[in-house]
């Protein structure tokens, strides 16, 4: 890309979540998002598929319609309580406008159609971006207002992204889509805990972003973007291989890997607020995403010779091994054992 | 092979956190209304579990999980897959350690679940007493060797989850003193089922015949394995048997009409497993077999040798109980 152009996207794209999380005005905010969503456009048109378009033009319209209905809630806040403050959204219709706006940014049920074609049509350091930067700034938006948003709706949008996201994921082959599917599932886990403790919401964030960045670079390193060529990834990289089944069972939640420390945080906060329903819900939902990434790991790691691979193998490019990618999977995997260091994180 | 692998190991994750997350929420919700989870305080400051459909939930979610892992017969359909597809080392740990887990604890959360227990326990009584017949039964017609291990240990464990739900002390001492001895036969079992798979490479019961005749000192061990696993005296197999079949007679008359059958098919499937692999015509295309290792009879000793020096001292595995 020209340089120019890169600098510029580059820089906007920082400078817009950042915008949008040191605000207190909600224009500023309101900015901030559009600033991000602005620069990302070019980074999924880059490739000039008709996919990428396609992926670029969903994206603007959901995005920008999100925000239209940003602006309107904090316009309506603005007008009944005269003053523009994000943590003071007392007005009742602009917290639920604004829930729904910020639910179609990021992507949860039932808002979360774009997002498995967005993240299919761009490259995978693209999709990286969109699940993990493009996160922080509605997510920020969502803490920040958390005190005043409705809790059953909460829920209810919790409950349905987790079931939707374990549901979706079922029937993928393609890597990108599963893990959109992921990243509505745990948003899901997110937004449940929201009105109720927001530190761990951030925590799980986090924990998130880890996890989901490691297994995009991952994906990236072994160049396996769909089922037919996971079979004979192991080749590329054995280590990376074996490390990838382990940061896809901290994604699924399964102790002792760092995942399942904030859907263990989750299910204490819910029970002590006497939600056991919720919590049982929730826990029991989360094992459908369990089941896809079992079987991507199974493919993956546990299918090897002398066993025979049902698959082609591969054009064997020259393996770009990433060095910060072995302390992000140390990250995500070996957490667990530090949570209460980590639940002094604000 | 392959295929088969990979469903036994969803079979098995899936069963096992199907029991274990409800388990995970039932006991956060105890540690808030307890305020801890040490077993000491919770054994000073008991919660309580009345009649309600709030608490009839919490007493299931906290024994399914351990239900799942004993296993309890409605919920066993991922031990006969596991054990099958499992390498032998696998299958050891499998059989002496996780399912005894579970026994240990039910054994555990035992007192928290009171009064419930006196009306609840019933339909996870009556699925293990029946499950001991039918486990049983099952074995005499399986034809894979691994398999018939596997339903056996379903079947003990079920002698196991009817003991500890009564609660008493002969029980519980029985419950304890069979799961130790269980642990140690089935153990050995599937190592003397190993030595024949790595010979034959197949687990097929009918393959390997008249072993007796070419292995003479495993068909020794073969003996001892089968003996312990139909209980005869003096063995702690026994021990635990009868304890837990006297106490299960004071709890309800009745259970002798199982415990007592089930007592007789399981001598009647290991006299079966026995008589097939040791005994019978050598068949005629058995042209070659390695000579037992060392290590074989190395590991047969390791497991017999504790199961016979208990038989001397008991008192080591009898518990606290009486």
């Amino acid at each position: 890309m020209n340089p120019y152009a890169s600098m510029i996207i580059t820089s906007s794209l920082i400078m817009g979540p950042l915008l949008t999380v040191s605000s207190n005005h909600w224009i500023l905010a309101w900015t901030g998002l559009e600033i991000s969503t602005l620069a990302i456009i070019p980074l999924i048109a880059k490739q000039h598929h008709p996919r990428a378009i396609e992926a670029a033009t969903k994206y603007f319209l959901t995005q920008a319609t999100a925000s239209t209905l940003i602006l309107f809630s904090s316009i309506m806040n603005a007008w009944t309580l005269g003053q523009w403050d994000i943590t003071q959204m007392s007005n009742n219709t602009s917290c639920i406008v604004l829930t729904t706006a910020l639910a179609i940014k990021l992507g949860l049920a039932p808002f979360h159609f774009w997002l498995p074609e967005v993240l299919q049509g761009t490259t995978t350091m693209t999709a990286l971006i969109l699940t993990t930067w493009q996160k922080l700034a509605p997510l920020s938006l969502l803490v920040m207002t958390s005190q005043s948003l409705n809790t059953p709706l909460m829920l209810a949008l919790g409950l349905t992204s987790a079931l939707t996201g374990g549901w979706y994921g079922l029937n993928q082959t393609q890597l990108r889509k599963i893990m959109a599917s992921s990243s509505i599932a745990h948003l899901g886990w997110m937004t449940t805990i929201l009105t109720l403790s927001p530190k761990l919401t951030l925590l799980t964030f986090y924990t998130y972003t880890i996890m989901t960045s490691t297994t995009f670079l991952m994906i990236k390193t072994l160049e396996t973007n769909m089922m037919s060529v996971m079979m004979t990834s192991w080749t590329k990289l054995p280590t990376l291989n074996t490390m990838m089944m382990l940061t896809l069972m901290s994604l699924a939640g399964l102790p002792p890997l760092t995942g399942f420390m904030p859907k263990w945080l989750i299910l204490q906060e819910l029970t002590k607020q006497h939600m056991f329903i919720m919590a049982t819900a929730m826990a029991l939902i989360s094992l459908l995403s369990l089941f896809f990434y079992l079987r991507i790991s199974y493919y993956t790691t546990i299918t090897l010779p002398p066993n025979s691979t049902n698959y082609l193998q591969q054009w064997r490019h020259k393996t770009n091994k990433k060095p910060y990618l072995a302390m992000m999977t140390m990250l995500s995997v070996t957490l667990l054992p530090i949570t209460p260091t980590l639940l002094t994180i604000p | 092979h392959e295929m088969e692998r990979l469903n036994a190991g969803t079979y098995f994750l899936f069963y096992t956190l199907i029991g274990s997350l409800p388990l995970l929420i039932a006991l956060l919700s105890l540690q808030n209304q307890i305020g801890t989870l040490s077993t000491h305080m919770i054994q000073l400051n008991q919660p309580t579990m009345s009649n309600t459909w709030a608490h009839t939930t919490w007493w299931f979610a906290l024994l399914t999980a351990f239900m799942i892992k004993m296993p309890l017969y409605g919920l066993h359909l991922w031990l006969p897959k596991a054990h099958v597809e499992a390498p032998i080392a696998g299958s050891m740990i499998l059989a002496a350690v996780l399912l005894k887990l579970g026994g240990y604890g039910i054994i555990r959360i035992m007192p928290t679940l009171n009064p419930l227990s006196k009306t609840l326990s019933y339909p996870f009584m009556v699925l293990a007493l029946w499950g001991v017949i039918m486990t049983g039964s099952i074995c005499l017609r399986q034809t894979d060797l691994k398999s018939l291990i596997a339903y056996s240990s379903v079947s003990h464990m079920g002698l196991v989850i009817a003991a500890t739900l009564t609660q008493t002390q002969w029980a519980y001492t029985g419950a304890i003193t069979l799961m130790i001895a269980h642990g140690l036969t089935s153990s050995m079992l599937f190592c003397l089922a190993n030595t024949n798979y790595e010979r034959t490479h197949s687990r097929t019961l009918l393959l390997a015949r008249n072993m007796q005749l070419l292995y003479p000192l495993m068909s020794l061990w073969w003996l001892l394995a089968s003996l312990a696993n139909m209980a005869i005296p003096p063995t702690i197999n026994l021990m635990g048997e009868l304890t837990i079949i006297t106490s299960l007679f004071n709890w309800s008359n009745i259970t002798i009409l199982m415990t007592g059958s089930g007592t007789i098919i399981t001598a009647t499937y290991t006299l079966y497993m026995l008589s097939t692999t040791q005994w019978g015509g050598t068949p005629s295309y058995i042209k070659t077999m390695p000579p037992t290792h060392t290590r074989e009879h190395l590991l047969m000793i390791l497991h017999i040798l504790p199961m016979t020096l208990l038989v001397m001292k008991p008192e080591l595995i009898w518990g606290t109980f009486c």
